[in-house]
């Protein structure tokens, strides 16, 4: 199946950016199912939405379609409890670590961060995971949240600190003030 | 500038989003200040911990090309499962997301379409009864079980008009022991539907009903998944599936009823 030019031109710019697409998805639905399913629901959108597309910031304008079917999956999943299992399989292993001691210590580390991260309302954890993760910035994340830089610059700061509360809360004491 | 300030503009300044002059004046408020030099080593050290610790989740395997088959399968190729969702893209305000989802399902039963007819009637098929379980799960967790709450079969028959592309026939069955309850909008594997609501003691049912299509109507009568009982059955050119946790026998005997009708 090649597909016609359009289809072939929508997936040369934009299926680059599959990675950040799931990774946003999976922090924000926090389930794979789920995440899998925003992701290819989204393509689905921005293909339909393509003609309006007018070669601006490619994984921006990905990204703010994925967020908002992300978003419109949370509403519609109403049992909390289902999507907030914590998965430890799927973590990516930690490569600075090398002695089973600190491994462990960095696994422990890993799991705490993700839970606390998880805790954190989906606008901070969205600001979070597209600036550390996808080290994108101020301005693309202001694309893609549709708001100004500005805001992003005060979410972001509201959004470590409540980081920071998670961790402490979590008893990791490296994290000061 | 001052430690509030300073504070406030911390992360901006690590990222490297300050503009000059801020810039300058929190390096020079940080140089004096052993506190707020504090507060931005310890978030230097989130930042790390977060970049090195915080999993990033990576696409699986398939999926971009999952995406492609999808990508291909779309509506405007005029494939005839597709073309049968195409008054669900003409939406109503409230059900705006539908189309796309219908669309995407729609895509999947295509692509399944593609392959051997066998394989695909089957996995269609489990992929419908899947989605049946899975909405009538849907409507009995949240508190969106109706979106026209009614016993009056003439105040819910007029509801879907405008809503649907098809008029589904509304019984109450109260004299049998199931009363009728409401009605809402639903989707179910490409279809947007119409479901109604049954109550018998304290169980539900729902009833699904949309516009039968040739290939993916399940023959046999009734299925258990998950602990659910299906019943199908066909009338004129609607499908019918009544799902619930009531047990076969009950289920079998309110289908039955309902067609009688």
């Amino acid at each position: 199946m090649p597909g016609d030019d359009r289809t072939v031109g929508f997936e040369q710019t934009f299926l680059p950016h599959l990675g950040a697409a799931y990774n946003l998805a999976r922090w924000l639905v926090r389930n794979d199912q789920d995440a899998e399913e925003v992701v290819q629901e989204a393509y689905l959108r921005a293909f339909e939405a393509y003609a309006n597309f007018r070669g601006q910031a490619a994984k921006a304008w990905l990204l703010a379609i994925v967020r908002n079917t992300s978003f419109s999956r949370l509403r519609r999943a109403v049992t909390v409890g289902e999507a907030t299992e914590f998965d430890e399989e799927i973590h990516t292993p930690l490569a600075m670590a090398s002695d089973p001691e600190s491994l462990a210590l960095a696994e422990a580390e890993s799991r705490q961060l993700t839970a606390a991260l998880e805790a954190l309302p989906e606008e901070y954890r969205e600001a979070i995971v597209m600036r550390e993760l996808e080290e994108m910035s101020y301005k693309e994340i202001a694309a893609v949240t549709d708001v100004p830089i500005g805001t992003v610059m005060s979410r972001l700061a509201r959004a470590r600190e409540r980081l920071r509360e998670e961790m402490r809360a979590r008893g990791v004491k490296e994290v000061r003030r | 500038m001052n430690c509030e300030h300073t504070q406030a503009l911390l992360g901006a300044h690590l990222d490297g989003e300050l503009d000059a002059v801020n810039d300058r004046e929190l390096q020079a408020h940080l140089r004096e200040c052993p506190r707020c030099l504090s507060g931005a080593s310890g978030q230097k050290t989130l930042q790390r911990m977060v970049r090195s610790a915080a999993p990033y989740h990576h696409a699986p395997a398939g999926l971009a090309s999952r995406i492609r088959a999808v990508l291909r399968g779309q509506p405007h190729t005029e494939r005839p499962l597709a073309s049968s969702i195409a008054p669900a893209l003409r939406p109503g305000p409230r059900n705006l997301r539908w189309p796309v989802i219908a669309a995407t399902a729609a895509a999947i039963l295509v692509s399944l379409w593609i392959g051997s007819a066998v394989t695909a009637r089957r996995s269609a098929i489990n992929f419908l009864t899947e989605e049946i379980v899975s909405a009538h799960v849907r409507s009995m967790q949240g508190s969106h079980l109706m979106d026209v709450a009614s016993s009056d079969q003439h105040t819910i028959k007029p509801w879907f008009d405008g809503k649907l592309d098809f008029a589904p026939p509304v019984h109450d069955l109260a004299a049998e022991g199931f009363p009728l309850l409401g009605g809402r909008l639903d989707y179910v594997a490409g279809h947007p539907t119409a479901a109604l609501v049954f109550q018998r003691n304290r169980h539900f049912i729902n009833v699904f009903v949309w516009p039968s299509a040739a290939d993916i109507t399940p023959s046999g009568a009734s299925v258990e998944r998950r602990g659910y009982n299906l019943v199908w059955w066909q009338q004129s050119d609607l499908t019918f599936c009544a799902a619930s946790d009531l047990n076969r026998t009950e289920l079998t005997g309110f289908a039955a009823s309902y067609r009688t009708k």
